[in-house]
């Protein structure tokens, strides 16, 4: 096999050309991987020899990379993996139905290969389509609402020989009457917007005028405007531009974080897949006023669609001569695939992911602005804030605080996920209300009951019913003790119960702990086991105090936030509902019998 | 710039966590290790800085800040941390230690019934990752310490677990330096010298390793006459880190081979003898043969044993035939480097790998034969992005890891070099003032090089001439240049010559005499520039003051008390000449396998069986053992006491750890007894004596006494002006006569009569490899003959195809002075038309092959450069 790879001249040719998109070969070193595994079905011993000395390194350091990663293989699999996402959205409308038609009609156990080798079937953490749920992603193909009868379908479909094709979005995305910009191109294109529909719309105009602008003035005006990051933390995005260095003593970047991986979002991904032209101008004016000579879109590995569809944008952008070598400004932007981990939307974890290494993130002081990729001065926003760029230069500051409120101005890409009739993504003012939302959302499903809210991804904490008519914003929510984080809503039902929906939460965090720090590393797995033990009547009222000083010295305690954000939904989950814990206590009437075999649920 | 700590006010400076340890208040770290960078994610030391939680490894200490380390929220923290990791790992050692001393006591978080990987495919490393507890430190250490790669994390979260890229770990590329054993604080990495626990009368002996010149500093964990581990000692020059030799190959020091009684020839057999027979023999016999005895000393041996053993010859034998071990390796470094400069040693130190900003490397396989140094410098290259320029003609470890590595053909070090010259100042990239300043000639050399451009020596030297000229900007723009060389330069037929030119070159471009730069010989053994010190040389007495000088001879006499012979003495090829032809009639060797060593092995044992009284002093029996007629049983470098002088001029202490085994006594003792058995008899009672007389005959020395050097050792000279010894030589003038200037070499190019013709179409190199020292009497006799089992002949596969030959063949290899008998190694690191062996084994015989060819003004042998033909076996 080594013999063969060593002799493929195409696979050669492109790694060759993939190394070229960064000042260092080994940023090469994940997207070079995707392609050998492409190539070999799996990343097999002699791929990863190959690998090593393309990037004259060890097998043992790229393992210990592959190895960090999701979506990479180490052991032979099917013609098509099948992924399935078992997060909250999608298990609370039905995954795990999914998965079990899957296995029936593949004839094969989640984590197996069907015997006739036509796919492996995996369950996955959040895949980023929660309105879309129950979602099943087929070699990256996104297939929407899947239903037992889709699933079959899915699988005869494979049997048949016809490749998966990524399902469109029909729907346009909600928009109520209030002042829209972010989505407003796509909707009147019904549709993706391709380079004409963009300029025609007077797209990449903001950026001809910002290039005229004196560089402080466009941070200037973003500082002015209030915008607040969009990726959760809802930090100045103004502010961070201006810790940027005014004279560069070496080449600046901007990382567009893409890795959107929060369960309960998924607004990044409509935007790049419908409007990626927006993102693109974003990025060239933000490259422009933080005198960055590249940008880089880290666009989370399951986002292959998404990802064409950039790819594309950028080409169009640069036969236009609208970025690249041959545009006046000569900043390039580049596409740069994850391969599954959620540590790396950690910006620090992000650079080093780019930088062809594990999503470990770093200590910080340095920070990004003072030594990011490369040890470079860098910048990393989240796409939605990007995307915002281009119109706040445009239109200017005052007219973006006419939306949202005084701390929290502009619109946002709220979303709905879970058992509501209408899921879907809404560009609101920031300072909207659960409620409105969710009665956007058509309400609940019949025969569903709203029993709480995750207000804001994974990372956010629960909250009851009787805060539905708190205003969504970054500092009311913090308040709460919650966040605004991404703004993605998932409502959370009787029949689905609110310790599932916190077990959930901890499974999900204990996956993707990236392991370094060792309160985390092992207070995500106790956490997560602490809270297993209530579904399977083991938990006792002691292990609700247990978890909450296993949280309590974790907090603060790590290299990055990662146990905050596993905090989150534990604290407010246990503190607004302590009692749906307690119901479950062992030996009360009402616990759960204690857990029987996987093989008896088959 | 004060802060307090824990209520006290002290310096601020560093990390938090260094206020903390300077102030002796312990804090608990598990992935802290003082030899590596900060790893900050194991977060035991959590202190608090005002108020706030820090980690305090990583965390910068600053003024005017209130550190606590011992609240009650810390200590609630600590343990639940402890808890935590204790639940997945069974740590024993420092870490297990420590997360008990936290209470860990697994009532909230049980141990988790989690196996780990466990391996124990290496001789000496031992794996079992049930233990580990995520510091990382392995890798760390394997890439800090040894610049390799052979340990990475794999997995995510807590299912993430050390890999080794591979099944079986003796697989890997593993150095087997135990940089990870040493540095892993849980036991899951350790190897079989650690795995025994600490017992009550184990103490720890501070000495000096007795391998390779780069003089490691080795703490011997010792239990009465067991060894029972080593550690590298703290401080230069290699500052904890060790190799695989000198960690692990101590097994020797009690292996049943052992001479443990003094044996004397009874016919064909030797035969077990006491010490008074033996000293009455010898005693009767170089009596007899006054005059006509010649002594070899060992630069394996103590500098007090060697001064021993030149006072000896030159007092009580009444001979200047005195040589050492340094005339077969870095004879030509002394001769250049004293010729040239002033001074027949390293310029600089080991330490100014870390400051250089080019690493010019030249002859020197530096990561097996100066595995310390080696891994210094790949470490400056990989993780400080130094720039390394390599010359030799395989592709060794730092070759590959080299920005240039020219290829050259064996044999044409002098064309290259005055091409790289050429270059120089051709493109005017000589640093004039410097060359105005401090040297002279300059002129004639200019008019020299003009023949010498790359494009004119490519075809000799086989080096693409833009390589050369990549080489030679490098070089001469650097900011800090190190030159470094080994025995690729010097084991040549225009050795000295060719060390004369490197010394052209730091000329040139002004890269001497300051920090960072200079002209270094990797000296090969132990105490090679040690025994040169003290004069085991025939032209050279104690602190090189020459023979021939008669002031100097008085002032030796009158403190040794006896007339010296005014004659320089011969070279170590010259006494073999002198027994063909009956000057020489007696030898006494120290230390020496000259049979396996030497070249032209069969002419070697001619010429010992024809001595009439041939004396050796081993510690095991040898090829050359067997020819003598006494044998007296030494001791190794863990048995006796004395210093040793490492390539960088460092004479640090060697402590005894154990006795000599039986009988056997330590050299200096034995030295001693026969200078009063020939009747020389000295006053000295021991080592530290021995070391104050040298003091007073070599001003270099005056004030290295045993005190002053007894941590780390002092580089001489070490004299009232610079007391604490001299890192640099040079700083502002020469050690030359005059006005102290350096002139620079004119060098013709003489090619070498070892020409290959058509039955010998191959040129062999000798060399060495990482696990075996030398001729492999110690290493033989240790583990480290699992790692590497025979000497293998690497060849090209362009050579190998056409002779049938392929990996793993037996071959012949067959010169114009004999054979030797190999395992091939087929491979691209020779060039075609080379082929390469080490000497570790006798079986092999590679010493029959090389040939009698030797240094044009030091007697050097030609070991680089030998004409072969290779077939089958």
């Amino acid at each position: 096999m080594t013999i063969a790879l060593d002799r493929d001249a195409d696979l050669r040719r492109r790694l060759d050309q993939l190394v070229t998109r960064y000042p260092q070969k080994r940023a090469a070193l994940i997207p070079a991987l995707h392609l050998v595994q492409d190539k070999c079905g799996w990343l097999h011993d002699d791929a990863v020899r190959f690998v090593a000395a393309y990037f004259d390194t060890t097998p043992a350091d790229v393992l210990a990379v592959i190895t960090f990663y999701d979506m990479f293989h180490r052991a032979p699999k099917g013609t098509y993996e099948i992924a399935v996402c078992r997060n909250l959205a999608c298990k609370e409308r039905g995954a795990d139905a999914v998965v079990k038609g899957l296995e029936r009609a593949l004839g094969c156990r989640e984590g197996e290969t069907s015997a006739d080798g036509l796919a492996t079937l995996r369950t996955f953490e959040c895949l980023g389509g929660c309105t879309e749920a129950p979602l099943v992603a087929v070699n990256w193909r996104y297939f929407r609402n899947v239903d037992t009868a889709k699933a079959d379908a899915i699988v005869a479909n494979l049997r048949a020989g016809k490749a998966p094709i990524q399902e469109p979005r029909p729907e346009e995305p909600t928009t109520p009457k209030n002042e829209i910009y972010l989505t407003r191109r796509m909707r009147d294109a019904n549709g993706a917007v391709d380079l004409a529909t963009y300029r025609k719309s007077g797209g990449y105009e903001t950026m001809t005028k910002a290039l005229g602008m004196e560089r402080d003035a466009i941070i200037e005006v973003v500082k002015q405007s209030g915008l607040r990051g969009r990726g959760g933390a809802g930090f100045s995005t103004g502010m961070k531009w201006s810790f940027m260095p005014k004279e560069p003593k070496k080449p600046h970047y901007l990382a567009v974080n893409a890795d959107e991986s929060e369960p309960g979002t998924c607004k990044d991904r409509l935007l790049m897949e419908r409007d990626p032209h927006s993102l693109l101008e974003g990025m060239v004016i933000a490259c422009y006023a933080i005198r960055a000579v590249a940008g880089y879109i880290y666009i989370r590995g399951e986002y292959l669609y998404a990802a064409e569809c950039l790819e594309r944008a950028i080409e169009e952008a640069r036969a236009g001569g609208l970025i690249g070598p041959t545009s006046s400004h000569k900043i390039d932007l580049h596409v740069h695939r994850g391969a599954g981990a959620y540590i790396c939307g950690e910006e620090t974890a992000l650079m080093e992911s780019l930088e062809g290494k594990r999503g470990h993130p770093r200590p910080k002081p340095p920070f990004p602005a003072q030594s990011g990729l490369w040890k470079s001065p860098t910048t990393v926003n989240n796409v939605e804030t990007i995307c915002n760029i281009p119109f706040i230069v445009d239109k200017g500051a005052a007219w973006f605080r006419t939306m949202g409120n005084e701390k929290s101005p502009g619109n946002l890409l709220y979303s709905v996920a879970g058992n509501v009739k209408k899921p879907g993504i809404f560009e609101l003012p920031l300072g909207t209300t659960a409620r409105t939302l969710i009665d956007l959302a058509g309400g609940m499903v019949d025969g569903f009951q709203l029993i709480g809210i995750n207000p804001g991804g994974a990372s956010s904490g629960f909250l009851p019913p009787s805060k539905l008519d708190v205003a969504l914003d970054h500092d009311t929510l913090k308040a709460e003790g919650s966040m605004l984080g991404t703004g993605a809503i998932t409502v959370v039902d009787q029949k689905f119960g609110m310790v599932e929906a916190v077990a959930c939460f901890a499974k999900f965090f204990e996956h993707e702990t990236c392991g370094q720090c060792g309160p985390c590393r092992e207070g995500c797995a106790w956490a997560s086991r602490i809270v297993e033990r209530f579904l399977h009547g083991e938990g006792t009222t002691e292990d609700l105090d247990v978890l909450s000083d296993l949280l309590d010295n974790s907090v603060g305690k790590t290299i990055c936030v990662f146990p905050e954000a596993l905090a989150g939904p534990l604290r407010l989950g246990v503190k607004h509902f302590r009692p749906e814990f307690e119901k479950l206590v062992k030996g009360s009437p009402t616990a759960a019998a204690p857990a029987t075999s996987p093989a008896a649920n088959f | 710039m004060n802060l307090h700590l824990n209520g006290h006010e002290v310096e601020s400076s560093g990390s938090v966590l260094d206020v903390c340890s300077k102030a002796g208040v312990a804090v608990p770290t598990l992935c802290f290790d003082a030899r590596t960078s900060v790893g900050g994610h194991c977060r035991a030391c959590m202190v608090q800085v005002d108020g706030r939680m820090v980690a305090a490894c990583s965390t910068p200490a600053r003024a005017g800040t209130r550190i606590e380390t011992d609240t009650e929220e810390l200590r609630q923290y600590r343990r639940d941390l402890a808890e935590l990791v204790a639940s997945e790992a069974d740590a024993v050692g420092r870490a297990g230690e420590l997360l008990a001393q936290c209470g860990a006591d697994g009532t909230r978080y049980p141990k988790l019934d989690r196996s780990g990987t466990t391996d124990a495919s290496h001789p000496y490393l031992r794996i079992d990752l049930s233990r580990c507890v995520h510091c990382r430190l392995c890798v760390r250490a394997c890439a800090e310490l040894a610049g390799q790669y052979v340990f990475a994390m794999t997995g995510r979260g807590a299912d993430s677990a050390i890999g080794w890229g591979g099944s079986a770990f003796a697989a890997t590329e593993c150095v087997s330096c135990g940089a990870c054993a040493s540095a892993c604080p849980s036991g899951a990495i350790t190897d079989v010298d650690r795995l025994a626990p600490k017992t009550p009368d184990e103490r720890v002996v501070t000495t000096t390793c007795g391998y390779c010149g780069v003089g490691c500093g080795l703490d011997v964990r010792v239990d009465h006459e067991t060894i029972r581990a080593i550690d590298g000692a703290a401080g230069e020059p290699n500052h904890g880190h060790l190799c695989v030799k000198g960690r692990y190959a101590h097994t020797f020091v009690r292996h049943p081979d052992r001479l443990t009684t003094p044996l004397v020839r009874d016919g064909d057999r030797l035969v077990p003898a006491s010490w008074d027979e033996a000293y009455a023999r010898i005693a009767r016999e170089f009596a007899r043969l006054r005059g006509h005895v010649a002594v070899l000393s060992s630069a394996r041996c103590t500098n007090e044993e060697n001064y021993l053993a030149q006072k000896w010859a030159r007092t009580a034998l009444a001979t200047n035939d005195v040589d050492c071990c340094a005339r077969v390796c870095h004879a030509p470094s002394a001769a250049g480097l004293r010729g040239m400069l002033g001074a027949g040693a390293a310029t600089n130190s080991y330490a100014d790998v870390d400051r250089a900003d080019l690493l010019f490397v030249v002859g020197s396989n530096t990561t097996a034969s100066h595995p310390v140094v080696g891994q210094r410098v790949l470490r400056a290259v990989m993780e400080r992005r130094a720039r390394l320029v390599v010359i030799d003609p395989r592709r060794t470890e730092l070759a590959a890891a080299a920005d240039v590595h020219l290829a050259l053909r064996p044999g044409t070090n002098v064309p290259l070099l005055q091409s790289i010259a050429h270059v120089i100042v051709a493109e005017e990239l000589v640093d004039t003032d410097f060359v105005a300043a401090r040297t002279e000639g300059f002129d004639e050399l200019r008019d020299a090089l003009r023949a010498w451009s790359p494009e004119a020596t490519e075809s000799v030297t086989g080096v693409d001439a833009r390589l050369v000229r990549r080489a030679a900007r490098s070089y001469a723009t650097a900011a800090a240049p190190m030159q470094m060389h080994g025995l690729g330069v010097t084991e040549h037929h225009q050795g000295t010559e060719t060390v004369r030119l490197l010394c052209n070159l730091a000329l040139l471009v002004g890269a001497i005499g300051h920090e960072g730069v200079g002209v270094n010989p990797l000296r090969g053994q132990n105490n090679v520039q040690g025994a040169a010190d003290m004069g085991c040389q025939p032209d050279l007495l104690t602190g090189y003051a020459p023979v021939a000088d008669e002031r100097v001879r008085e002032r030796i006499a009158a403190v040794w008390g006896s007339p010296l012979p005014g004659t320089a003495g011969r070279t170590l090829p010259r006494i073999y000449d002198a027994i063909e032809h009956g000057d020489v009639r007696g030898l006494f060797i120290l230390g020496e396998d000259v049979v396996q060593t030497d070249p032209e092995a069969d002419r070697v044992r001619e010429r010992l069986s024809e001595l009439e009284c041939f004396v050796v002093c081993e510690i095991f029996r040898s090829a050359t053992s067997e020819l003598a007629h006494v044998v007296l049983p030494g001791a190794s470098f863990l048995e006796k006491d004395g210093t040793f002088t490492n390539g960088e001029r460092r004479v640090r202490r060697v402590r005894q750890v154990l006795p000599p085994p039986g009988d056997a006594r330590p050299d200096w003792r034995i030295l001693l007894e026969l200078m009063a058995a020939t009747g020389a008899p000295q006053p000295f009672t021991s080592p530290e004596s021995i070391w104050d007389e040298v003091r007073r005959v070599a001003p270099a020395f005056d004030r290295a006494s045993y005190a002053a050097i007894d941590a780390a050792g002092l580089q001489w000279p070490v004299t009232a002006s610079a007391p604490h010894g001299s890192a640099l030589l040079h700083r502002s003038t020469f050690a030359t006569a005059g006005e102290g200037k350096a002139r620079f070499a004119i060098v013709e190019f003489v090619p070498s009569p070892n020409v290959v013709t058509r039955e010998t179409p191959l040129t062999l190199v000798t060399g060495r490899v990482l696990e075996h020292y030398n001729s492999g009497s110690m290493t033989r006799r240790t583990r480290n003959a699992e790692l590497v089992e025979a000497d293998l002949l690497e060849i090209h596969p362009d050579d190998a195809r056409p002779r049938g030959i392929v990996e793993g063949a037996a071959v012949r290899v067959t010169s114009a002075s004999g054979a030797g008998h190999f395992v091939a190694r087929v491979t691209s690191d020779v060039q075609p038309g080379v082929v390469f062996a080490s000497f570790h084994f006798l079986e092999s015989a590679t010493n029959e092959l090389t040939s009698g060819v030797v240094d044009r003004v030091t007697d050097c042998p030609e070991y680089k450069v030998t004409p072969v033909q290779v077939a089958r076996a």
